[in-house]
């Protein structure tokens, strides 16, 4: 197990590497937009990224609630947090894309304003686990997180509806997409899958050790304290 | 021992005469809404033709506020009191804690708006085009929205450091798609469009969020 | 190449890089907390 590491971590930077020249030179170059289209195949794949570390907090915090097991607890915490990472490239890349093709920074398409929103949630979720009473801070997380899943089909219907109300441009296009494309869609998702999935170990190791040296510390000032028989 | 809606009952009317016994909080809640409309007079000029369109959410951001001031307040009594290590101990159902919290809060709230509302209707001559009933409805499902997981997520912030900043850091990303369901809804029935689907949607939003608090309350009444 | 593009593959690599700049300098943080630890 303590070798697939450094072989994941290899994996992930050949991937990366070559899914960056797919994106920029093999890939065929959009009629419209030409050359910033290109955005297109980091600012989807992190999207999708995201979405699925949310889903896996939201199972991570059902799998707590229920099980009440430190091991979900940070699954939970870390899936959230890569999760925002993610998503804030998304914000980031979404408003790049639509200044030069639309003319604007920001609308409210679909996929950028469900994106905030959820950005939205789970950084208020970061920021409840950081400001809360430690002990309960896994189950209040928990479920915070639920609400959050509960909330995602009414942002995605309530800006649906909107749009249907008030038409707003649409960034990223609909519609098929070229084959050519769609392949280096998904070795860019690929690469940043496994990125995503190398950070996400690094950082559940970094908390469990984090925790374990917390208690240790913790146990250490008690059988310190004065008044304690030697 | 007591039915919950019974303990409910006595909670709520407990709650109700403790605030109605103070003369102060009747005039501190006219005055305050008082003072809201007027300084968003000041800062969305009334006479402005776009003002009379965007109404509906200006209305509703003054709700919102006057809903995070009554939240944060949801527990203070209980926490002075220590009452809800009683409450935790005791073998009374939490959802009827929570109940007559919530609708506690519903009725303070909902007696901010209904004095902020004439006064917004006089500062910006506004006349609903469509179905004004239908006004109420909007108000109501509305603003239990606001409600039910503000009082829930006030009972989440006890034990947090800064909890008055947290109670609204995490009422307002969940409440996005009720906010939007409600200012389009007043805004449309202002102007006379159809407002079904944004009420139906508020509807459901309140089922879904109600059932969510009420099953999930106990879990955070006795988070440790 | 275009601005924008790489403005935009720019800013997803400094977000990237700076997330794990804060989990490696979380990591020496403690580090050096277990050698306090293992000298007591």
């Amino acid at each position: 197990m303590k070798r697939a590491f450094p072989i994941l971590g290899i994996l992930t930077a050949i991937l990366l590497s070559y899914s960056l020249y797919m994106a920029l030179v093999v890939a065929p170059t959009e009629q419209t937009m030409g050359d910033v289209q290109r955005i297109f195949y980091y600012h989807v794949p992190s999207a999708w990224t995201a979405f699925i570390l949310f889903t896996i907090n939201f199972v991570a915090s059902v799998v707590y609630l229920i099980r009440r097991k430190q091991g979900a607890d940070i699954v939970a915490l870390v899936s959230a947090e890569v999760g925002v990472v993610f998503c804030t490239i998304v914000l980031v890349t979404g408003p790049i894309w639509a200044r030069p093709v639309w003319g604007i920074w920001w609308t409210w398409d679909m996929r950028l304003t469900s994106t905030l929103v959820l950005w939205l949630i789970y950084i208020s979720y970061l920021v409840l686990r950081r400001f809360s009473a430690s002990g309960e801070t896994p189950l209040l997380a928990a479920t915070l997180s639920i609400f959050g899943a509960l909330c995602v089909p009414f942002v995605y219907f309530s800006i649906w509806f909107f749009r249907t109300q008030h038409p707003q441009p649409v960034i990223g296009g609909g519609g098929s997409i070229d084959p050519r494309m769609l392949h280096v869609l998904l070795i860019n998702w690929l690469a940043f899958s496994c990125f995503a999935l190398l950070i996400c170990w690094s950082r559940y190791r970094l908390e469990k050790l984090q925790r374990e040296v917390e208690q240790a510390q913790a146990l250490e000032s008690l059988t310190q304290s004065p008044g304690s028989p030697r | 021992m007591p039915s919950p809606t019974g303990i409910t009952r006595a909670t709520l009317v407990k709650d109700l005469r403790l605030e109605w016994r103070s003369k102060d909080a009747i005039n501190s809640m006219l005055f305050f809404s008082l003072l809201v409309v007027v300084v968003f007079s000041f800062s969305f000029d009334p006479n402005a033709e776009e003002s009379r369109q965007i109404a509906g959410g200006l209305i509703w951001v003054a709700f919102l506020f006057a809903a995070v001031v009554a939240l944060n307040q949801t527990w203070a009594r209980e926490i002075r009191n220590q009452v809800l290590d009683a409450y935790r101990v005791s073998p009374a159902p939490a959802n009827s804690l929570f109940l007559a919290k919530a609708i506690g809060n519903f009725i303070f709230v909902s007696v901010l708006e209904a004095l902020m509302t004439p006064l917004f209707v006089l500062f910006y001559q506004l006349r609903p085009l469509g179905p004004a009933w239908q006004l109420l409805v909007v108000a109501a499902l509305g603003t239990w929205a606001l409600v039910v997981n503000g009082t829930f997520f006030a009972a989440m912030s006890l034990r947090t450091r800064s909890r008055e900043i947290m109670l609204p850091l995490l009422l307002f990303p969940i409440s996005i798609p009720a906010l939007l369901a409600m200012v389009q809804a007043t805004t449309n029935i202002l102007t006379g469009e159809g407002a079904r689907v944004w009420m139906a949607l508020l509807l459901s939003y309140d089922l879904v969020f109600t059932t969510a608090c009420l099953i999930l309350f106990e879990t955070v009444l006795n988070a440790e | 190449m275009n601005g924008y593009l790489l403005a935009a593959y720019a800013a997803t690599w400094i977000i990237h890089i700076g997330y794990l700049a804060t989990l490696v300098s979380r990591y020496a943080r403690l580090k050096r907390e277990i050698d306090d630890l293992k000298k007591k």
